[in-house]
């Protein structure tokens, strides 16, 4: 630099000036050599600056070679705006303006955020407007003066990387483009390519650094508009349609927004009707019309809805005069679905409802869906329970099961409990949906129990039954090979349909179908998210007060969905709420959360053809490798306390008298487990094979089952989760560990078919079992008296979890949610719809809003 | 039922031969068989001294005449039902016709009579079965037949339906019943033939018998049937044993049968016989007694199962449920690892269904309980409707089994909770944290001991030893005693202390103050 032949030198420090800008600086001396150059000028010395004396004008002659030559290093502003500083660049490295000079072929110096921003060029010019009209004040020398004139043509600077503040006329300035113009250019480039994120990400930083610049706020219409409407395009109509609230909340002007407002919409009604959700299009419906109350689309949906309401109610009345109530009810119930402020809707609804209440369930499982997990779990045995009737009911448990029987009037045990004489009830309630049985009904469904080549075949009565005797049509008698420990626990089955050319006179027709003869509910109607479950016997009219007529069950995907389906009011009851959910629905004063009087126990089985049946190493190290304190707090109560649940060690409930607390639990140890699989993987030859494990098809179960896997693959043992609905079990899918919840109120009896996965006490299927633990099962099944019974209940309780043929983790309470519309349910119910033919329902209209 | 139609289709395909009044040869008639060279001699032999010998044709044949001489004596009493369309004359013409295929079907080797039952009541297949060796004894006994054939004719809806049961007088034994139907009714004959074939039980005499193998003679052997499928027996085969004792006047006293005891057919040279011994006891057939006659029946299978019930021997009332029942071909040799096997397992009423064999073979049955070998014995499945078996208690000695598997989880738990601990204070030692292994050898010594299992292991043992021996049991006793000993052994081996001190030991060494 030192050889330079033009130099300007600062006042203060005699620095020299980089060349480029030297170079601009010398040009603008030779346009106009008296007054528009000063170097440095220092206003607090009030000193006219020696810059121009020092410059010497023969060297301007000189000064053009070197000029041309410099002039290159400056960059063109062609070549910065096709190039333009990144995001990142705006964002994380220093502002830079760019001034572009007039006279030099569209070079532009770069130089630090100019003050007097945005319109600086305007703001000078205004400057100086104001200048010539204004006088001079008489304090201020015509010098002064003067000197002040000329200052305010010239703009301030500083050249990036020199700390030397220099002037320069506004004439020989083309524009300035201020750094926040460059971020505008960069945000017009993003929404040419689309990136959305990165352009509001600069608008932001645009907005915090200047509010109110110019061209920001088109920049960010701009931007939610063009967004809207790629997210239209890609399918994602909702967002669409958010952005263009957002848009229309920053001025409903902007050029297609109305039109984009109807389309947008419309599409996301349509899908929400096609999809029969019609409280999801009325919310869509809502927001158009709070953005634009008389859009063309929103007219035409109200008047469409309008329409099929209206349609429907004159679909309800018209099956409600052909005594078609189910229809009747359906239909209004959709109508209100639809549109529930059409005129006399309500009313309708109100009327029809009340004469044949549905109850709308959530669930999340149906029945028969395509889990294909291979055993029973609490879904069969809540439909069995709401569809079929019991000879023998659980009505409640406390420490023991408690039956009741809707079929017999009275049953008493004779001749030291060796006989039992049964008499059926010829008496139905109004509400009751129950039939009125035979005696010959019964036997005859005792006898194919007990018929050994017939497909009901159960070995366990046909041991204990000794002799059967019909008494009268109403009366029947039971002689017993063995005094049974509960005769109630013994005929807790339902009775099977006889065939209907038997007995057609005395059973409505829709007795007739289903599976079996003492129904209560049955299926009428299924698609794919719901189920219908109707009376199978119509209630009697006995004055204003139906019971519940009909069960609708509506499956979601989660306990969450479940829970805001019923926020939304699309169902009643939750058939099933989890405790870490209790505390939220219990503050609602809307609803009854009732505690079900039977846990649900968490426990892992194995496969008796599994190898792992043999290896009681292998067992014990899968015993000690679970962390069920950590998996029941994090998982299944999701950091909730153990209010609600408890570690266990039986598969039966801890309440009940035979399990025994004093029983020591198995504390999580994963060192011990580690060594155990040691000894397990010595005694196989070195390998042990990948275990197939297996869930029930919860959300929750399915978590834990993949945590627990992870514990055992690091203490050496890999297990794959098997889906359930891509295996085919019945074809030979084998599976090693089974995670199932289970319920079981009368372990007498359950235990055995629970630990053979056998709906039947078979003896041969015990054969997995080792022969004492086969014989103290036998021998349980054999009691005769509650004491005894319990006593080898307890030893059983205490051998298998030694002998880890099966192990317990936690039992869960279960709770149930009912709307307070419902009433008549019970304080401690034992299942789902424990007496639902006793419940009652207030018709439950949709909230009118949205 | 399985027909046998193959076994008459060479009969209907002979001559039309027969014996009116079921003794004797037509003087027109000719025989249609050829007969084996080594026999050709014999059979008239036996004749002529037959016929020499009896004034009747029905009277007992002489004493000393060879077993394989003497041909059996057979009375086919048939039985109609009270049907119209069996008319008198309809009914002769089956007798007739059955008679002459009996003649052209056994020819010498039976001397047989038809008659027309007229005591059965009901005249059907219900009434055979209502029948008992009682019944029979008294019916038939003072008879001088060796075989009697009660044969019942009935109508099934539009078919025929035949059923017959043999009464044996060797044995004083009723047999099981064949069946057979037939919707031809001119060939209902045949068909009837067809079931007494399938029930004829040939009788034979045991003459020598050795621990595993016996040699008998077999009666009528000397006259082989014309038909070869109407042969009497066949290898494979399978008989049972019986005991005839007579008093000093030479009348017939107990006859006993060896139960659980079988002779399976290896070898038929004419009327000599060479079989194996399959008995749960160990040599049943050795040691000949005075008038004793030891005699054996063939084994017919006239059931698709037996039914097995397992009751204990003390309390017969008492069925042994939940016991492992395993069925083998043939017989495990001692020590031999168990091969595949047919496994059951007894229901409430203490009972299998085990499932006839092809061509009624004969099974070995193992009962299991526990580890333990119950009862060990042959049968041949199909051969009865039902069959019980009287086992001992063994609940005693299978509580003790579980009771040392519990034992032995626990023995499980300590070996890995000991190596556990042995491998964490010998790391924590190399790293040279002592407080922490000192925790660890802490741990480690308070964990059971050797005495403490032992103690644990006299607890199962003297209860259990004190109540076999009151019931004095000593099988029990002495495989109570067997696996507390092996359990003892465990206990020696994985609770060895010494473990313990080495390891602590070792650790001592490397502590930093071990030199001072």
């Amino acid at each position: 630099m030192k050889d330079m032949p033009n130099r300007i030198t600062d006042a203060h420090s005699g620095n020299t000036l980089p060349v480029c800008v030297a170079v601009m600086l010398i040009v603008a001396v030779a346009v106009e050599p008296c007054d528009h150059l000063y170097a440095q000028f220092d206003k607090s010395d009030e000193q006219p600056s020696a810059a121009a004396e020092e410059t010497d004008p023969n060297q301007t002659e000189s000064e053009d070679a070197s000029e041309i030559a410099v002039e290159e290093d400056l960059p063109l502003i062609g070549d910065l705006l096709a190039d333009l500083p990144t995001v990142e660049q705006l964002l994380r490295e220093p502002p830079v303006d760019w001034i572009v000079v007039k006279t030099r072929k569209d070079r532009v110096l770069i130089v630090e955020p100019i003050e007097n921003r945005p319109g600086t060029l305007e703001k000078m010019q205004l400057a100086i407007e104001e200048f010539n009209v204004t006088p001079r004040e008489p304090s201020e020398s015509v010098e002064d003066w003067r000197q002040r004139f000329i200052d305010l043509h010239y703009l301030k600077l500083f050249v990036v990387g020199d700390a030397t503040e220099y002037q320069l006329h506004m004439e020989e300035i083309d524009r300035i483009i201020h750094h926040e113009d460059q971020m505008l250019l960069r945000v017009d480039a993003l929404l040419e390519e689309r990136g959305f994120d990165d352009a509001l990400q600069l608008l932001f930083a645009l907005n915090r650094l200047n509010p109110d610049w110019p061209g920001a706020s088109d920049r960010h219409n701009r931007l939610l508009f063009l967004e809207s409407k790629v997210h239209f395009e890609r399918g994602d109509a909702e967002t669409a349609l958010a952005r263009l609230e957002q848009l229309h909340a920053r001025g409903d002007d902007y050029p297609g927004l109305y039109a984009q407002l109807g389309t947008v919409a419309d599409s996301l009604i349509s899908t929400s009707v096609e999809s029969d959700d019609f409280l999801q299009a009325r919310h869509f419906l809502k927001r158009l019309q709070n953005l634009e109350r008389n859009h063309s689309t929103a007219r035409r949906w109200r008047q469409t809805f309008l329409d099929d309401a209206t349609a429907l109610m004159n679909d309800a009345r018209s099956s409600s005069s052909q005594r078609d109530p189910q229809a009747a009810c359906a239909a209004v119930e959709q109508a209100a679905r639809i549109w529930p402020r059409a005129p006399g809707l309500f009313d309708l609804h109100q009327r029809l409802l009340s004469q044949f209440p549905r109850l709308h369930s959530g669930v999340l499982r149906l029945s028969n869906d395509s889990s294909g997990f291979p055993l029973p779990t609490a879904v069969e045995e809540r439909i069995d329970q709401l569809t079929r009737i019991r000879l023998f009911e659980l009505d409640s448990f406390d420490d023991v099961a408690h039956y009741r029987s809707r079929l017999f009037d009275h049953w008493e045990p004779t001749d030291l409990g060796r006989r039992s004489i049964f008499r059926l009830t010829q008496f139905r309630f109004p509400w009751e949906s129950a039939p009125l049985l035979r005696s010959a009904d019964i036997v005859e469904a005792l006898s194919d129990r007990m018929n050994p080549s017939s497909q009901m075949y159960d070995d366990r009565l046909a041991a204990a039954v000794r002799s059967m005797k019909i008494r009268s049509p109403s009366e029947f008698e039971l002689g017993f090979d063995q005094v049974p420990l509960r005769t109630e626990a013994l005929l807790s089955f339902a009775v099977p349909k006889r065939s209907p050319e038997s007995r057609p006179d005395r059973l409505a027709r829709s007795a007739l179908q289903g599976d079996a003869l003492s129904q209560r509910f049955m299926e009428t109607q299924r698609t794919d998210d719901s189920v219908v479950y109707r009376r199978v016997y119509d209630q009697i009219a006995t004055g204003s007060k139906f019971h519940v007529a009909e069960v609708v069950e509506h499956r979601y995907a989660t306990y969450d969905a479940a829970i805001q389906g019923l926020h939304r009011g699309e169902v009643s009851m939750l058939a099933r709420l989890r405790p870490p959910h209790v505390g939220q629905i219990s503050e609602d004063s809307r609803f009854f959360v009732q505690q079900s009087a039977l846990p649900f126990t968490h426990v892992l089985q194995f496969h008796p053809q599994s190898f792992i049946v043999g290896s009681l190493e292998l067992r014990r190290a899968l015993a000690y490798g679970i962390d069920r304190r950590r998996l029941l707090t994090e998982i299944v109560l999701e950091g909730d306390d153990w209010q609600w649940a408890r570690l266990v060690t039986a598969p039966f409930p801890s309440g009940h008298n035979a399990y025994d607390p004093l029983l020591e639990h198995r504390v999580y140890d994963r060192t011990l487990a580690y060594q155990l699989v040691a000894a397990a993987r010595k005694r196989m030859q070195g390998n042990v094979p990948q275990l197939r494990m297996i869930c029930e098809p919860d959300p929750i179960v399915e978590a834990v089952a993949r945590e627990m896997i992870k514990e055992w693959s690091l203490i050496g043992i890999d297990i794959e989760l098997l889906d359930t609905s891509s295996v085919d079990f019945q074809a030979g899918g084998a599976w090693d560990i089974v995670y199932r919840t289970v319920r079981m109120y009368e372990p007498v009896a359950q235990l055995w078919p629970f630990l053979t996965f056998d709906s039947r006490a078979q003896v041969d299927s015990l054969v997995h079992l080792p022969d004492w633990l086969r014989q103290e099962l036998i021998e349980l099944d054999a009691a005769t008296d509650s004491t005894r019974a319990r006593a080898l209940l307890r030893t059983l309780h205490s051998h298998l979890y030694s002998q880890v043929h099966l192990i317990p983790m936690w039992e869960v309470d279960d709770f149930l949610v009912f709307r307070k519309d419902i009433d008549g349910f019970d304080v401690r119910p034992v299942a789902p719809y424990h007496g639902i033919e006793r419940w009652t329902l207030k018709p439950w209209y949709p909230p009118t809003a949205p | 039922m399985v027909s046998t139609h193959s076994t008459l289709k060479s009969m209907l395909n002979g001559s039309t031969t027969f014996r009116r009044g079921g003794i004797g040869r037509p003087p027109n008639s000719k025989r249609t068989h050829p007969r084996p060279g080594r026999h050709c001699v014999l059979p008239l032999a036996a004749s002529v001294c037959f016929m020499l010998g009896a004034a009747s044709a029905w009277a007992q044949p002489p004493s000393d005449v060879p077993l394989e001489l003497r041909p059996y004596r057979v009375l086919i009493s048939v039985g109609f039902a009270p049907e119209a369309s069996f008319t008198p004359r309809f009914r002769q013409q089956v007798r007739d016709e059955m008679a002459r295929i009996a003649d052209r079907t056994f020819y010498q080797m039976w001397d047989c009579r038809m008659e027309e039952n007229t005591w059965l009541t009901p005249a059907n297949a219900d009434g055979l079965s209502r029948v008992t060796s009682e019944v029979s004894l008294k019916r038939l006994g003072e008879v001088d037949y060796d075989k009697v054939f009660l044969l019942t004719v009935q109508l099934a809806g539009s078919r025929q339906l035949v059923a017959v049961r043999e009464w044996d007088a060797a044995t004083r034994e009723l047999g099981p019943i064949f069946d057979e139907e037939t919707p031809v009714r001119r060939r209902m004959a045949e068909h009837a033939m067809s079931a007494v074939a399938r029930a004829f039980r040939p009788v034979l005499s045991i003459e020598s018998s050795e621990d595993t193998t016996a040699t008998l003679r077999l009666r009528a052997g000397a006259f082989p049937p014309p038909d070869p499928a109407a042969e009497q027996l066949r290898p494979g085969d399978v008989l049972q044993a019986f005991l005839k004792s007579r008093d000093f006047d030479g009348n017939v006293g107990r006859i006993q049968l060896l139960r659980w005891t079988y002779l399976v057919v290896d070898d038929v040279q004419g009327d000599r016989v060479t079989c194996t011994v399959a008995s749960r006891l160990r040599a049943p057939l050795r040691g000949a007694r005075r008038r004793v006659e030891s005699l054996a029946l063939a084994t017919r299978v006239a059931h698709e199962a037996t039914r097995l019930k397992l009751v204990l021997s003390s309390n017969t009332k008492r069925p042994l449920v939940g016991h492992q029942v395993r069925v083998l071909e043939s017989i495990l040799p001692e020590r031999e690892a168990p091969r595949p096997s047919e496994l059951f397992v007894t229901d409430r009423r203490g009972t299998v269904m085990l499932q006839r064999r092809s061509e009624g073979r004969l099974v070995w049955i193992y009962v299991l309980s526990g580890n333990s070998l119950l009862a060990k014995f042959p049968y041949v499945p199909g051969s009865e409707v039902q069959q019980t078996l009287g086992l001992s208690d063994d609940s005693i000695r299978l509580r003790v089994e579980g009771e040392l598997d519990l034992l032995q989880g626990d023995l499980i738990d300590l070996v890995a909770k000991r190596a556990q601990h042995i491998l964490l204070a010998r790391k924590l030692a190399d790293l040279d944290q002592w407080e922490r292994v000192d925790e660890q050898l802490s741990l480690l010594r308070k964990l059971p001991n050797v005495g403490q299992f032992r103690q644990r292991l006299s607890t199962i043992r003297v209860p259990a030893i004190e109540a076999v021996r009151a019931d004095k049991n000593s099988l029990a006793e002495s495989r109570i005693t067997k696996i507390c000993t092996r359990m003892s052994e465990l206990i020696d081996r994985y609770v060895d202390d010494d473990k313990i001190r080495s390891a602590e030991e070792q650790i001592a060494e490397l502590r930093p103050d071990a030199g001072q």
